[in-house]
C-alpha cells in the first residue's frame, strides 16, 4: 500500500517535472519576447512622439480639430503622445502575440493567427474612422462658414448634418472592415443615407428655390442681374 | 523660377514680324464683348494722340471668351476715322489677340502680357481692365508717361469713387499695405497699372504664378512687389472708375480668399522688409485730382449686419480660436446695438484683421477656412462705415479712410510682437 503510495507521488512529481521542462524554454522564450517588445515598444514610442512633434503634429492636430475632440473626451495628452503610445502597444502586442505562439500551448497557433488577423482589421479600421472624422470635421466646418456667409439662418443645421453623413458613411465602411453585420450595415446605411440625401434634397428645394435657382444659374454660366439691393464693388 | 508657358505658335510669328516695340498695353479678358471693343478704341485712341512717334502694340488676353470677345478685339478699328486726333501715328499699331495658358484668371492672363512685353524689349508697358465702362485715351498718358519720361518702374491708378465702392480695398487692403510697407498707395489693387519692362521682367521671374496670384490676386501682388523690390513707385489720376454691371455679391468669396490671403502670403514672405519700419509717405502723383460725378452704389446694410450678427453666433467657436476674448467682446457689442448705432470702431477692426493675420500665419485653421471666416466681419465692418458715412461727402469719406490707414499704422507694432510670439499686454 505504501509502495503503491509512493510510486503515484513519484510518477505525478515526475510527470509534472517533465511538462515543467518542457514548458520552461516556451515560457522563457516568452519572456524574453515580452521583454524584447516592451523595450523595442519603448524605443519606437520615443522615436515616433519626436518625430511627430518634428512635424509639428500636435500644431496640425490643433488645426484639424483633434485636440479638441481628444479634450472633450478627457484624455489631456499631446496627441504626439498618444502617438507615440499607440506605437509602443503595436509593438508589444505584435511581440506578446510572438511570446504566446513560444509557448506551444495547444491551439494557440490558431488563436495568435486570429489575434493578427484581428489586429490587422481592427488598424485598417481605425485608419478609416480617422480619415471619415477629418473629413468630417473640415466639411462640416466649410458648410457652415459657407452657409453663414450666405446668410442660411439654418447654417449649423447644415453643416452638422454635412458632418454626420460623412461620419455616417465612415462607419459603415470601418463596420464592413470589421465584419460586423455587412448586410446589416449596407442596408442601415443605404436607407439613412439615402433618406438623409432625399430629406435636404426636399428641404432645399423647397425652402430654398430661389437659391437653388441662382446657383444652378451661376453654374451654367448665365448672366445675372446685378443684386437688386446691393451693387458694392468689393476691390 | 518657373517655367513659364510657350506662347502659341501664331503669337510667336506675330512677335518675329513685330520685333521690336516701345510700347505695349494689355488687356485681361472673360467674356467682355460688352464692353472691350470701347476700352480697345480708348486705347488706341490714346497710344495714337499722347503716343505717335512711339512702336505700339495692344495684346489681349483671353481666358477663353465664348460671347465672342476676342473677335471684338480682332476687328476693331483701330485708325477710326470718326475719331479727329491732331496726331497720326507713324507706325500702326499692331494688336495680338491670344488665349492665356495656366489656371484661369487675370493673373495668368498678366503673365502672358509680361511674357510678350519681355519679348518686344518694351521700354513701358500699361495693363486696363476689359470691363471698363470710364476709360478715357488720357488714361494711357497717365499711365505709361511717368514711365517713359519720368523713369518710373510702377504707375498705380488714383480714382475717384464712390464712397461705398471698393470696400476690401479701403478697410483692409490699402491700411494694411500702408502700414506695413510704409508706402501710400491708395489703389493698391486698382486693376489699371503702368511698369517698365524691367519690372515686368522681374515678375516674370517669381515663382508664384500656380498660386493666387494667378487669380484675383496678382494686382496686390503686383504692388507688394514693386514696393519689396525698391522700385520707384508713383500714382497717376484717372478720374472716375466705372465697371459693366455684375453681380458683385456673387463673387465676395472669391475675392476674400484670393485677395487678401495673397495679401497675408506677401507679408509672411516679405517681413524683412515690413517688420520694424514706421509711418508711411506719400508717393509723387501724376494727373489733377478732380471730383467727378459717379453712381450711385445701393446698400443693403440690414442684409450685412445680419450676416455679421450670424456670424457671431454660429462661428463664435472658430472666430475664437483667432481673436481673443476681449475682441469678440466687442464684436458682440456692437452686434447688440440697434442698427442705427451699429459701430464696428477702427482700433478694433485694425486689430481683427492683425488677428486674422497672424492666425494666417501661424495656420490657426486651414487658410481658405479662415479667409472666408473673415467674410462676416468684413460685412459688419462696411455695414458700420456706410452707416456712419451715410451724409458724408466723398472726401469726408475718404478722410475717415486715412483716419483708419492712421490706425493700422499706430496698431502696427501690437502686430509686431505678437508676430515674434510675444505678449501684447506685456
Amino acid at each position: 500500500m505504501t509502495d503503491l503510495w509512493q510510486e503515484f507521488v513519484w510518477t505525478a512529481t515526475r510527470d509534472m517535472g517533465v511538462r515543467i521542462a518542457a514548458l520552461l524554454p516556451g515560457l522563457l522564450a516568452m519572456l524574453t519576447l515580452l521583454a524584447l517588445g516592451a523595450l523595442l515598444g519603448w524605443v519606437a514610442r520615443a522615436v515616433l512622439t519626436r518625430l511627430a512633434r518634428a512635424v509639428g503634429f500636435d500644431r496640425l492636430s490643433q488645426l484639424w480639430g483633434l485636440t479638441t475632440v481628444l479634450a472633450k473626451a478627457g484624455i489631456s495628452r499631446a496627441p504626439s503622445q498618444i502617438v507615440g503610445l499607440l506605437a509602443f502597444w503595436g509593438v508589444f502586442a505584435v511581440f506578446a502575440t510572438m511570446g504566446i505562439d513560444a509557448l506551444a500551448l495547444p491551439g494557440a497557433p490558431a488563436a495568435t493567427g486570429l489575434m493578427v488577423q484581428l489586429l490587422e482589421r481592427l488598424l485598417a479600421a481605425g485608419l478609416i474612422l480617422v480619415v471619415g472624422w477629418l473629413v468630417a470635421n473640415f466639411l462640416g466646418q466649410g458648410v457652415l462658414i459657407a452657409a453663414v456667409n450666405a446668410g442660411v439662418p439654418e447654417a449649423r443645421h447644415l453643416a452638422r448634418a454635412t458632418r454626420w453623413g460623412v461620419l455616417l458613411f465612415a462607419i459603415a465602411t470601418m463596420l464592413t472592415q470589421l465584419g460586423i453585420g455587412k448586410e446589416m450595415v449596407l442596408v442601415t446605411f443605404t436607407i439613412t443615407f439615402g433618406g438623409l440625401i432625399f430629406a435636404l434634397a426636399l428641404a432645399f428645394g423647397l425652402g430654398g428655390r430661389a437659391l437653388a435657382r441662382e446657383i444652378l444659374e451661376r453654374k451654367l454660366g448665365r448672366e445675372q442681374e446685378p443684386h437688386p439691393h446691393e451693387t458694392i464693388a468689393h476691390l | 523660377m518657373s517655367e513659364a508657358p510657350p506662347l502659341p505658335e501664331a503669337v510667336e510669328v506675330q512677335i518675329e514680324n513685330i520685333g521690336r516695340a516701345d510700347l505695349l498695353v494689355g488687356i485681361p479678358s472673360y467674356n467682355n464683348a460688352r464692353t472691350i471693343g470701347h476700352v480697345v478704341r480708348a486705347t488706341a485712341a490714346g497710344l495714337t494722340k499722347y503716343f505717335p512717334d512711339a512702336k505700339a502694340v495692344i495684346v489681349n488676353s483671353d481666358g477663353g471668351s465664348t460671347d465672342g470677345t476676342q473677335e471684338i478685339v480682332a476687328q476693331a478699328e483701330l485708325s477710326d476715322p470718326a475719331t479727329i486726333l491732331i496726331s497720326q501715328p507713324t507706325t500702326p499699331i499692331a494688336r495680338i489677340v491670344t488665349p492665356y495658358h495656366g489656371i484661369p484668371g487675370k493673373g495668368s492672363a498678366f503673365r502672358t502680357i509680361f511674357q510678350i512685353a519681355d519679348r518686344l524689349e518694351v521700354a513701358a508697358c500699361a495693363v486696363v481692365d476689359s470691363d471698363l465702362r470710364s476709360i478715357r485715351p488720357e488714361w494711357l498718358e497717365l499711365l505709361l508717361r511717368p514711365i517713359l519720361e519720368g523713369h518710373f518702374d510702377y504707375v498705380a491708378p488714383l480714382y475717384w469713387r464712390h464712397k461705398f465702392d471698393g470696400t476690401i480695398t479701403n478697410s483692409i487692403v490699402y491700411p494694411i499695405t500702408r502700414a506695413l510697407y510704409g508706402k501710400r498707395i491708395r489703389q493698391p489693387i486698382g486693376g489699371e497699372f503702368g511698369f517698365s519692362r524691367s519690372l515686368a521682367s522681374a515678375f516674370l521671374t517669381k515663382p508664384v504664378w500656380e498660386t493666387d496670384v494667378a487669380r484675383f490676386g496678382i494686382d496686390i501682388w503686383m504692388t507688394t512687389t514693386a514696393i519689396a523690390g525698391g522700385f520707384r513707385l508713383c500714382q497717376a489720376y484717372l478720374g472716375a472708375k466705372l465697371h459693366d454691371a455684375k453681380d458683385p455679391s456673387g463673387d465676395l468669396t472669391a475675392m476674400m480668399t484670393q485677395v487678401v490671403g495673397s495679401c497675408f502670403d506677401l507679408i509672411e514672405s516679405h517681413e524683412s522688409i515690413w517688420f520694424g519700419r514706421r509711418g508711411s509717405q506719400g508717393v509723387p502723383l501724376f494727373g489733377f485730382p478732380h471730383a467727378v460725378g459717379v453712381e450711385p452704389i445701393p446698400v443693403n446694410v440690414e442684409r450685412m449686419i445680419s450676416i455679421f450678427s450670424q456670424g457671431l453666433v454660429d462661428l463664435g467657436e472658430l472666430l475664437g480660436k483667432i481673436l481673443p476674448p476681449q475682441l469678440m467682446d466687442a464684436l458682440r457689442e456692437a452686434a447688440a446695438a440697434p442698427t442705427s448705432a451699429f459701430r464696428i470702431a477702427d482700433p478694433l477692426w485694425a486689430q481683427v484683421v492683425y488677428r486674422f493675420a497672424l492666425a494666417h500665419h501661424r495656420r490657426v485653421l486651414p487658410r481658405d477656412h479662415l479667409l472666408r471666416l473673415l467674410i462676416p466681419l468684413y460685412l459688419g465692418r462696411t455695414a458700420s462705415f456706410v452707416l456712419e458715412m451715410w451724409e458724408a461727402s466723398p472726401e469726408e469719406a475718404e478722410a475717415r479712410i486715412e483716419k483708419l490707414a492712421l490706425v493700422f499704422e499706430e496698431t502696427k507694432p501690437l502686430f509686431e510682437t505678437e508676430w515674434n510670439g510675444g505678449d501684447p499686454n506685456d
